[in-house]
C-alpha cells in the first residue's frame, strides 16, 4: 500500500514487495517471489478483518530478512492504533513469514487474518511482456497445505504454502483466526517453498552454497554473514563514508552469492537485482576480479564454474563455440523450451579473454598453482577461441556478430545496449564489430597466459608464441585504431574496416590492459580527464558532444562506477597516480550520496550542474559490479600490486582522505597490512 | 542391430583415454528406462581413462531418464540442461561429473565446427 519496493534475496531467490510486505499484482513496479528466474508468487496480500495494513517502520538491516511493523488504519496523528502486526520474512528456498499480532487493549479481541495467494510462474525475460502462458496453472488444497503450480509438458514448478497452526485454505489463499487476550499476542509461522518437479515427479533441490536451503534459519544466515565479513580485511580510515561504503560492499557481495544448478556448494557473484540473479560470465568475472585482494574464493569458484560450462561445440542458437566462456545461464520456461537461448547463451565477446586474465590474477594473489594446472585445457581452449572463432573478420582482431539480432545481443562487450557503439555522427557500424577494449583484453590475456604457460604448463614454446603475438597485436592495434587528428583510439573497427570514431570511456580500459604505447598515453589520459569525458563524478561512457550523447543513455553518456574502477586502475598501472586517485575519490563521493551503495550507473550531467548524482533509471540494487567497485578503488588508492616475492603498497590518496589502513589482506604471503597516508599533509 | 544408445556406449568404451577428462575421476551410472525394464550402464572415468560396462552398482552420480531421451541427448538433439529443466531426466550425486561428460556430447549439427581451432572463416562481409 505504500510506495517503493522492498527486497530480500539469497542466491537466485528473492522477494520484491511493497512497504507493507504485500506482493500486490496491481503494483506499478514488478513484485513477486522469484527463484530460478521464475515468479513463484505473483500475489501475496495480507488483510486483517478485510483491511489492508500500513507500515510504521520497515527493518531491512539484513539482506535476507525484512520486518514490517504494520497497523490496520492509515497512520494518523488523530487515531491511536490498538493492534499491531509484525510481519517478519526471511528468504530460505522460498520464504518464511512469521506473523505476530499484538493487542494493546484491555479487552480480548478476535481477528481474521487472510492472505491472498496466486502464482503466475512468469519467466523473468518475459516479465514485462505479460505473455500468455502455454501450459496450465493449478491450485490444489492438500491436507494442510496449499499448492499453486504450473505445468507445461515435463516443465513443472510449484509453490507450497504451509502454516504451523490450523488454517482454512481455499482456491485463492488462506485464513487464520487470531484470538487475543487483553494486552496479549498471537503468532503464526507460514512457510512458502519454491519447488522444481523433475523427472518422475521428484523434487529437485534449488542450488545453494551451504546448508539445506529449506531449513536455514535467519540466525544461521546472520552467522554466515558475520563469518563472511570477518574473513575480509578490516578497513580503518579517517573518512567515515568510506568505511560505510566498504561494509555495504561486503554485505552486497554476500547477498549476491549464487550457486548454479549442478555445482552444489560453490558460489559466485550473480550479476544483480532485479533481473540478473543468475550466472553471467562477464559480471561474475569482473566482480570477482575487483574483489580479489579481499576475497579470493569468489574468483576461484567463478573460474571453476565457468570452466566447467565452457563451450565445447558449435551451436548457432546459443552462439556456443569451442573454448568460449558463457554469457548468461537461466532456468526459466522460455529457456527450457528454447524460445530464448539462455541455456546457456554464449553471446559475449569479452568473457573468454577476461577468464584468462582472472586466472592469472588469481594465481598472483593466492599462489594457487594447482588451479592453474587444473584449468590448463580450458585456458588453452579460450586462447584458441580468441585466435580462431573470435576473429570473425579475418583481420586478426576479436570481433562479434550475433546469429540473430532479434534473439541475441547485438553488442557483445560490456556496453551491450543496441546503440552503445556508434560513429561521432551517430551512425551504427556494420558487423562484425571489433570494439577497442576487446583487443586490449586479448593482448592482456596473451601476456598473462604466457606467464602461466612458462611457470605452470611447462610449455615455453607456447609462452614465446603468445608473447610474440601480443607484441605484434599491440603494434597493429596502436596503428589501426589510432585516430591521429583527435589523438585517441577509435571505439571500434566497423565490419568494413573503418574506424568508428566516437570518443568513449572504452579507451580507459586500454590503459588497464596496458596495450597503449607509451607515447600515446598522455593524450589518452588528457581525454579521460577532460571535460567531454570526465563529469566531475566520473568518466562518461560516451563523450559529451558526440551525436548519440545522452546523459541518461545506458551506454551513451551515463557514468558506470565499475567502468571507472577499471579506468582508475589503468591510470594507476600507467603511472597516473593523481588522476587515478581523483576518479576513485569522486566515485566514492557518489557512494556517500547513496548511503554507501553505489548504483550500477548514474547520469552523465556535470557535477557542477546537478551537485547531486542523478540515478540512472534502470539501475537496480544490489548488483555485483557496483558492489565490488569500492574494493578495486581501495586497491588502486593503496597501490596494491602482487609481485612474485612480495605485495607492493604505494598509496596515493584523493583529496579529502587523509588515512586508509587495510588490515589482514589475505595473500599468498599470509595476512598483510597496508597503510596509506595523504602525503600533502606531510 | 545396435541401438543409438548401445553405439554411444560402445564408442565411449573404445575411446579409452580422454585428455580432456584427465583431471576427472568417478563413476556415472545411467539408468535408462525402456518400456517396463531399466537398462543400467556404468561409466568409469579414471583420470581420463574411460570404460563402460552393463552393470548395476554403486556410482558417484546417477542419471535417470528414458532410452529415447538419452539417445537424443547423445546425438545432440536435446541439450542435457534442457532435459533437466523440463523433467525429462534426473540426476543424483556428484553432479559435476555430468558437466564433464556433457562436454563430450555433439552439438545440434546445424553448424559443424571446423576440424581444428584454426581461424574460422569470417561470415559474409569479412575482408
Amino acid at each position: 500500500m505504500s510506495g517503493g519496493t522492498t527486497k530480500i534475496l539469497d542466491g537466485s531467490t528473492f522477494v520484491l514487495s511493497d512497504g507493507s510486505g504485500d506482493i500486490d499484482p496491481g503494483s506499478t513496479e514488478p513484485v513477486g517471489l522469484f527463484a530460478l528466474d521464475t515468479r513463484y508468487l505473483s500475489t501475496w496480500v495480507l488483510t486483517l478483518d478485510g483491511e489492508r495494513l500500513h507500515p510504521l517502520s520497515i527493518d531491512d538491516q539484513f539482506y535476507f530478512q525484512n520486518r514490517f511493523f504494520l497497523v490496520a488504519s492509515p497512520p494518523s496523528v488523530y487515531i491511536d492504533a490498538k493492534l499491531m502486526v509484525i510481519r517478519s520474512r526471511s528468504v530460505s528456498g522460498g520464504f518464511d513469514e512469521h506473523l505476530t499480532v499484538l493487542n494493546h487493549q484491555d479487552e480480548p479481541v478476535t481477528v481474521t487474518l487472510r492472505i491472498e495467494v496466486a502464482g503466475d510462474f512468469a519467466d523473468i525475460p518475459d516479465i514485462w511482456k505479460g505473455a500468455a502462458k502455454k501450459g496450465h496453472g493449478y491450485t490444489r488444497i492438500e491436507d494442510s497445505r496449499l499448492v499453486v503450480g504450473y505445468q507445461r509438458e515435463g516443465y513443472h514448478r510449484q509453490t507450497v504454502v504451509t502454516v504451523d497452526r490450523p488454517a482454512r485454505f481455499d482456491e485463492h489463499g488462506l485464513e487464520l483466526t487470531a484470538e487475543l487476550p487483553p494486552q496479549g499476542s498471537w503468532t503464526a509461522e507460514i512457510q512458502v517453498q519454491c519447488q522444481v518437479c523433475g523427472w518422475g515427479g521428484a523434487i529437485v533441490h534449488l542450488g545453494h552454497q551451504w546448508g539445506d536451503a529449506s531449513r536455514r534459519t535467519p540466525e544461521e544466515m546472520r552467522d554466515n554473514l558475520e563469518d563472511w565479513t570477518a574473513g575480509a580485511p578490516r578497513l580503518r580510515c579517517d573518512w567515515e563514508p568510506l568505511a560505510r561504503t566498504y561494509r555495504r560492499s561486503l554485505a552486497d557481495l554476500a547477498a549476491l552469492r549464487f550457486t548454479p544448478m549442478l555445482s552444489p556448494g560453490q558460489s559466485l557473484p550473480a550479476a544483480g537485482l532485479p533481473w540478473y540473479l543468475c550466472l553471467t560470465g562477464r559480471d561474475s568475472i569482473v566482480a570477482s576480479l575487483q574483489a580479489l585482494p579481499f576475497n579470493a574464493q569468489l574468483a576461484r569458484t567463478t573460474l571453476r564454474i565457468l570452466a566447467a560450462r565452457q563451450g565445447s561445440r558449435c551451436d548457432s542458437f546459443r552462439e556456443e563455440e569451442p573454448g568460449r566462456i558463457l554469457h548468461e545461464l537461466r532456468y526459466g520456461e522460455v529457456s527450457a523450451f528454447e524460445e530464448m537461448p539462455y541455456s546457456p547463451y554464449f553471446g559475449s565477446a569479452d568473457a573468454t579473454m577476461l577468464f584468462v586474465v582472472l586466472l592469472d590474477e588469481y594465481e598472483r594473489w593466492t599462489g594457487d598453482g594447482d588451479l592453474v594446472r587444473r584449468l590448463e585445457d580450458e585456458a588453452r581452449g579460450a586462447l584458441a577461441w580468441i585466435d580462431g572463432y573470435a576473429d570473425r573478420a579475418g583481420n586478426g582482431y576479436v570481433s562479434y556478430q550475433p546469429t540473430d539480432e532479434d534473439v541475441g545481443t547485438a553488442n557483445q562487450g560490456w556496453k551491450n545496449s543496441w546503440d552503445a557503439i556508434s560513429y561521432r555522427d551517430g551512425r551504427l557500424p556494420g558487423f562484425p564489430r571489433a570494439t577497442c577494449e576487446l583487443q586490449g583484453y586479448a593482448y592482456d590475456a596473451k601476456r598473462r597466459a604466457a606467464r602461466l604457460a612458462r611457470e605452470f604448463w611447462n610449455d615455453t614454446g607456447l609462452a614465446d608464441r603468445l608473447e610474440r603475438e601480443a607484441a605484434e597485436l599491440r603494434e597493429r592495434f596502436n596503428r589501426d585504431f589510432w585516430i591521429a587528428d583527435g589523438e585517441y583510439f577509435a571505439l571500434a573497427l566497423d565490419g568494413d574496416g573503418s574506424r568508428v570514431d566516437a570518443l568513449s570511456s572504452n579507451i580507459g580500459h586500454l590503459l588497464w590492459s596496458d596495450i597503449v604505447e607509451v607515447d600515446k598515453r598522455a593524450a589518452v589520459v588528457r581525454h579521460l580527464m577532460g571535460p567531454r569525458l570526465f563529469s566531475g563524478w566520473g568518466v562518461r561512457t560516451l563523450a559529451a558532444g558526440e551525436t548519440r550523447y545522452n546523459p541518461l543513455g545506458a551506454h551513451t553518456g551515463t557514468v558506470w562506477p565499475s567502468d571507472n574502477a577499471l579506468i582508475a586502475y589503468g591510470l594507476r598501472r600507467c603511472g597516473y597516480k593523481a588522476e587515478a586517485a581523483q576518479i576513485a575519490g569522486s566515485i566514492l563521493d557518489v557512494a556517500e550520496f547513496f548511503g554507501g551503495s553505489l548504483p550500477a550507473a548514474f547520469a552523465g550531467y556535470d557535477r557542477t550542474f546537478t551537485r547531486y548524482p542523478v540515478r540512472y533509471p534502470g539501475s537496480g540494487s544490489p548488483q555485483a559490479l557496483p558492489a565490488a567497485t569500492p574494493l578495486m578503488l581501495l586497491r588502486t588508492m593503496l597501490g596494491l600490486h602482487p609481485h612474485p616475492e612480495f605485495l607492493a603498497v604505494e598509496p596515493a590518496l584523493p583529496a579529502g582522505i587523509g588515512r586508509i589502513e587495510l588490515l589482514d589482506i589475505p595473500t599468498r604471503w599470509g595476512l598483510i597490512d597496508a597503510f596509506g597516508r595523504d602525503r600533502s599533509q606531510d | 542391430m545396435a541401438t543409438v544408445v548401445e553405439e554411444y556406449f560402445d564408442a565411449l568404451n573404445r575411446r579409452g583415454f580422454q585428455p580432456a577428462l584427465r583431471h576427472v575421476g568417478g563413476t556415472v551410472r545411467c539408468d535408462l528406462v525402456r518400456g517396463a525394464q531399466t537398462d543400467h550402464w556404468l561409466v568409469r572415468i579414471d583420470r581420463g581413462r574411460m570404460s563402460v560396462s552393463r552393470e548395476y552398482g554403486p556410482a558417484d552420480c546417477v542419471i535417470r531418464t528414458d532410452e529415447e531421451t538419452f539417445g537424443r541427448m547423445v546425438t545432440g538433439a536435446v541439450h542435457p540442461l534442457i532435459a533437466l529443466m523440463r523433467g525429462m531426466a534426473a540426476i543424483d550425486g556428484d553432479e559435476e561429473l555430468i558437466l564433464a561428460l556433457q562436454r563430450m556430447l555433439p552439438g545440434p549439427g546445424d553448424r559443424p565446427c571446423p576440424p581444428s581451432a584454426a581461424p574460422a572463416v569470417g561470415p559474409a562481409g569479412s575482408r
